[in-house]
């Protein structure tokens, strides 16, 4: 979660780049500094991608759609004004890739995704888990929870995984979400909230132990 | 009110409540055990997803988006360096002579044919750049429209619109032309303008030059050659008789070959009349009916004709290589029926476009190295592809 990356201590003497907010790599960037790019993809590249990964429903697309985000990065870091917040126009990107991407390909997003259609990407779930600990048991149950949220965020509605994802996942507030989304701040809010009560339906269908139904 | 503070309770969970009102929540939960229960099952599935980890990108990714940023600062100095300076010079030359023409045509009318010179005037002032003098290996590599209709539809549009510049001139040369953006947010490029406003290197020196020299000189965007070249409806070429030069007079077919390759393509924008463009670069708002329809129609259905896209393929292959342009490539593949995956054709649209996006794709693979892969898939072609 990406909550809390924002601001890293920009204050005097703090040179490294790794002390920087986003706002100042991306004025790094900006400017030359390809360094900068570096730190940018080592904060925000897990979040993204997993944006990407569950909405498009493939590994593949995400790392298309991975690729293109950053192009437009590259494109339009000149473009780019640090009073806006950087994670908020990352993901706004990232959003419109997605839709892009979904329109290109006449893919219907994750909406229709059912279990086996994620069955390509069980690799990437076992990945997920495989380094939690020498513990084979909590392992598998790890594995078995991780496959458990995945199915159920892949069973949200699209707008809600949206919503969802871009809270919980990437840190972005609600306002910020609204913006981006182009709805309401009240629509957003309620699609969370109905985004946490099917997921915990989803969940407690699943026998999911660690919710007491 | 127990409903009124379940709404609340995301807001209390986010820290996005008020001091005074988060106090109001509490104490009512303090005293409602449905909301309390409610609180907590929230925070339950919100706990349980912070636990769910994210995929790693490929670290391969990630190496090849910086080295493409590292690419792209370069050319950009290099662009600055090398191409703005002689760019503001053929300006201000190219204005020169086109006031120096304008001047004498107009004397030349007023004392021998008033009536129809205008016109020639006008038709010249508005005469496109020649791709075929601009870009020649373009045209080498594009098919006459009346060779492939699906290309023809492309080509056609695309035959008197600016070309793009030269590969070395392009500032960016990653990222392929876009098909179509639905949203108007960051990273959504819609309109020339919007492609030229929202780049970053789109400074005043190299704007400056590009309302000079007309779109084919510079809006060093890469998207933007091509999106100018959907967007304006630039006429075709004129009739010979229009034209002032003898041997543009002479010319036999807009496709010829042989005359594009015999003539010196650095002439091209002195022997030209010159563009009297104003200071506007925008071509949306001179948008053909037709093509704007046209556009939309591309918009509203997300995607390309193939032929569109196998074009920009093969300009943005001219433009900026093979890396740039696989995607675009691929995406002509899979408009014309093939299949990457199952290696199967779909309904046959066109056996020539499919040919050059075959070879096209190929060429990529084997530029990026694939060997193996790009073999692999003009086997299939030759053998098994369905429409040969």
């Amino acid at each position: 979660m990406m909550r809390g990356v924002k601001k890293r201590g920009s204050g005097p003497g703090a040179e490294s780049l790794e002390d920087l907010s986003d706002e100042e790599l991306m004025a790094r960037f900006q400017k030359g500094e390809s360094e900068a790019l570096n730190h940018i993809l080592a904060r925000y590249g897990k979040p993204l991608f997993g944006f990407l990964y569950r909405q498009t429903g493939s590994r593949e697309r995400a790392e298309d759609a991975y690729q293109e985000v950053f192009v437009k990065v590259i494109r339009a870091a000149g473009n780019y004004e640090s009073s806006s917040r950087f994670a908020a126009w990352l993901f706004t990107i990232a959003r419109n890739v997605c839709i892009d991407l979904s329109r290109r390909e006449k893919h219907r997003m994750t909406s229709s995704l059912d279990a086996a259609a994620w069955d390509d990407a069980e690799t990437t779930r076992l990945e997920l888990v495989a380094d939690q600990g020498p513990d084979p048991e909590a392992d598998l149950r790890a594995t078995e929870l991780c496959e458990a949220l995945e199915r159920a965020l892949a069973r949200l509605s699209p707008e809600q995984r949206e919503v969802f994802l871009l809270r919980e996942r990437s840190g972005l507030s609600f306002k910020e979400i609204a913006r981006i989304t182009n709805s309401p701040l009240n629509t957003v809010k309620t699609r969370m909230h109905y985004a946490l009560i099917k997921l915990r339906e989803l969940l407690v269908q699943e026998g999911v132990a660690e919710l007491d139904g | 009110m127990t409903e009124h503070v379940k709404d609340e309770l995301l807001d209390l969970i986010e820290g996005e409540l008020s001091a005074k009102r988060r106090g109001e929540v509490l104490d009512h939960l303090a005293s409602c055990p449905e909301c309390a229960r409610e609180r907590e099952r929230l925070e339950q599935t919100l706990a349980l997803f912070s636990r769910l980890p994210d995929p790693e990108p490929p670290a391969d990714l990630n190496r090849g988006i910086v080295a493409r940023a590292q690419k792209v600062r370069q050319q950009k100095v290099w662009w600055k360096r090398m191409f703005v300076p002689p760019l503001a010079a053929a300006a201000l030359a190219v204005i020169a002579v086109s006031v120096a023409t304008l001047v004498t045509k107009e004397k030349t009318h007023e004392k021998l044919a008033p009536e129809p010179a205008p016109a020639l005037a006008m038709k010249e002032k508005a005469a496109p750049p020649r791709l075929d003098l601009l870009a020649p290996e373009l045209l080498e590599s594009a098919a006459p429209p009346g060779l492939d209709p699906e290309a023809g539809e492309g080509l056609g549009e695309l035959a008197p619109a600016p070309a793009l510049p030269e590969p070395e001139e392009d500032p960016e040369v990653e990222e392929p032309p876009e098909v179509a953006m639905a949203d108007e947010s960051p990273g959504a490029t819609v309109s020339p303008v919007e492609a030229v406003e929202d780049h970053d290197l789109v400074e005043t020196d190299e704007v400056l030059a590009w309302m000079l020299l007309d779109e084919p000189s510079a809006p060093p965007d890469p998207d933007l050659p091509v999106e100018v070249a959907l967007a304006d409806p630039a006429p075709p070429p004129p009739p010979a008789a229009a034209r002032t030069d003898a041997a543009v007079a002479e010319e036999p077919a807009a496709w010829d070959e042989t005359r594009s390759k015999s003539l010196p393509a650095p002439k091209v924008e002195l022997d030209e009349p010159a563009p009297t463009r104003p200071a506007d670069p925008a071509p949306p708002a001179t948008m053909a009916p037709a093509v704007e329809d046209e556009v939309h129609e591309e918009r509203t259905r997300g995607r390309a004709s193939p032929g569109r896209v196998l074009l920009r393929a093969e300009l943005t292959r001219a433009g900026r290589g093979c890396d740039a342009a696989l995607p675009l490539f691929l995406e002509a593949l899979e408009l014309l029926g093939y299949d990457d995956e199952a290696g199967e054709s779909g309904p046959a649209q066109c056996g020539r476009s499919l040919d050059r996006a075959v070879a096209g794709t190929a060429e990529c693979r084997r530029e990026a190295g694939d060997e193996e892969s790009a073999l692999e898939l003009e086997a299939w072609h030759r053998q098994s592809c369905p429409l040969r």
